[in-house]
């Protein structure tokens, strides 16, 4: 009973701080379940998945309504983002939990350097259209997107919105409505490997989608009150102390 | 009614019925113990379900349009997803 206390209070608040700076929390949610709650990565991952779907879900009814959303953009980098989780998750569960760990720790670096340093993706204005070669190539990225997603667990945001506004000159909220919507089919395909394999049981899913359904809700409320930067940074400085956290874990200095 | 509003409600209803059901199996398994596992199971599997309505919704809008490119574009997700759904197997549900 208290593991599920704490696997739904844990996915409350990593999806209420993630929706308050607008991503999945995915980044969030693993590392909290394996530092604080002892879950093993497996398990954590394929909860964090299973959270992201209801994220994504709750945040594509509002993309949805403001018109933020290319579906016909989505489902075309979907075919091969789909295949990428599907592939991912199964990767992951061939991989030892210390291998993933430290996987997981060298991308959640990245992620929190780039909230620190605050770096913006911008579109080039001159070009208008994107050509095919362009296309061919963010379908390529969208793969490995989706690979990422399976294998570690994210929803893979932090690569699809750069390969939406930089390589297909896609406005930036467009983009993010858009990842929305291909993350919830991405985390949904990866997490149904994970739920196959028997990794985690349905109580603790539940638990999960509750948690992180309220957390989302409550998280996007309270992030148009509080400014975004000094959220980012914060939230920056928390990973950072994940990700060393992590990896000390995973080459077993730290339990 | 337009396409977006019909679309993010019945997301948002699907979602809230995912929600509400596993909550009720939670208070259920926490009152009775395993014996009302299956309804969460239901619940978690309706939120499985949700994204996939989503495309069908997308399909039927398609097919209204007769926009074939993105009724292609659907059919290739589908097969996809049904191809490894049963290279994975279909979830027990008991």
């Amino acid at each position: 009973m208290l593991i599920e206390v704490g696997v739904f209070l844990t996915i409350l608040l990593a999806a209420m701080l993630g929706s308050m700076i607008g991503v999945g929390g995915g980044f969030l949610i693993i590392p909290s379940l394996v530092l604080l709650l002892n879950l093993p990565v497996h398990k954590a991952i394929a909860l964090s998945l299973l959270s992201i779907v209801s994220v994504s879900l709750s945040a594509v009814t509002t993309y949805s309504l403001s018109e933020h959303i290319d579906y016909k953009l989505g489902l075309l980098l979907e075919t091969t983002s789909i295949i990428g989780a599907f592939s991912g998750a199964r990767i992951s569960l061939m991989l030892e939990s210390r291998v993933l760990i430290i996987l997981f720790s060298i991308a959640l670096f990245y992620v929190s350097y780039r909230m620190l340093t605050n770096m913006r993706i911008e579109a080039k204005p001159r070009e208008i259209r994107a050509s095919y070669n362009r296309l061919a190539f963010g379908i390529v990225c969208a793969y490995v997107a989706g690979l990422l997603s399976g294998l570690l667990g994210i929803g893979g945001g932090i690569v699809k919105v750069p390969i939406m506004v930089l390589v297909l000159n896609v406005p930036m909220k467009l983009a993010v409505g858009t990842s929305m919507f291909m993350i919830s089919l991405t985390s949904v395909s990866g997490s149904y490997v994970y739920f196959q394999s028997g990794v985690i049981d349905y109580y603790l899913a539940s638990v999960a989608i509750i948690g992180a359904f309220i957390g989302a809700q409550v998280g996007s409320r309270l992030g148009l009150r509080i400014r975004g930067v000094i959220l980012r940074r914060i939230f920056g400085f928390i990973m950072i102390i994940f990700s060393i956290m992590m990896i000390m874990k995973g080459l077993g200095v730290m339990l | 009614m337009k396409f977006n509003k019909i679309y993010s409600y019945m997301i948002m209803l699907l979602l809230l019925l995912a929600i509400s059901i596993s909550f009720i199996g939670l208070l259920l398994t926490i009152i009775y113990g395993l014996a009302s596992e299956y309804v969460i199971k239901l619940g978690v599997l309706i939120l499985y379900f949700t994204p996939l309505a989503s495309i069908l919704m997308l399909l039927i809008k398609a097919i209204i349009d007769r926009d074939y490119k993105m009724v292609i574009l659907i059919v290739v997700i589908l097969a996809i997803l049904i191809l490894n759904v049963y290279y994975l197997g279909l979830p027990e549900f008991s």
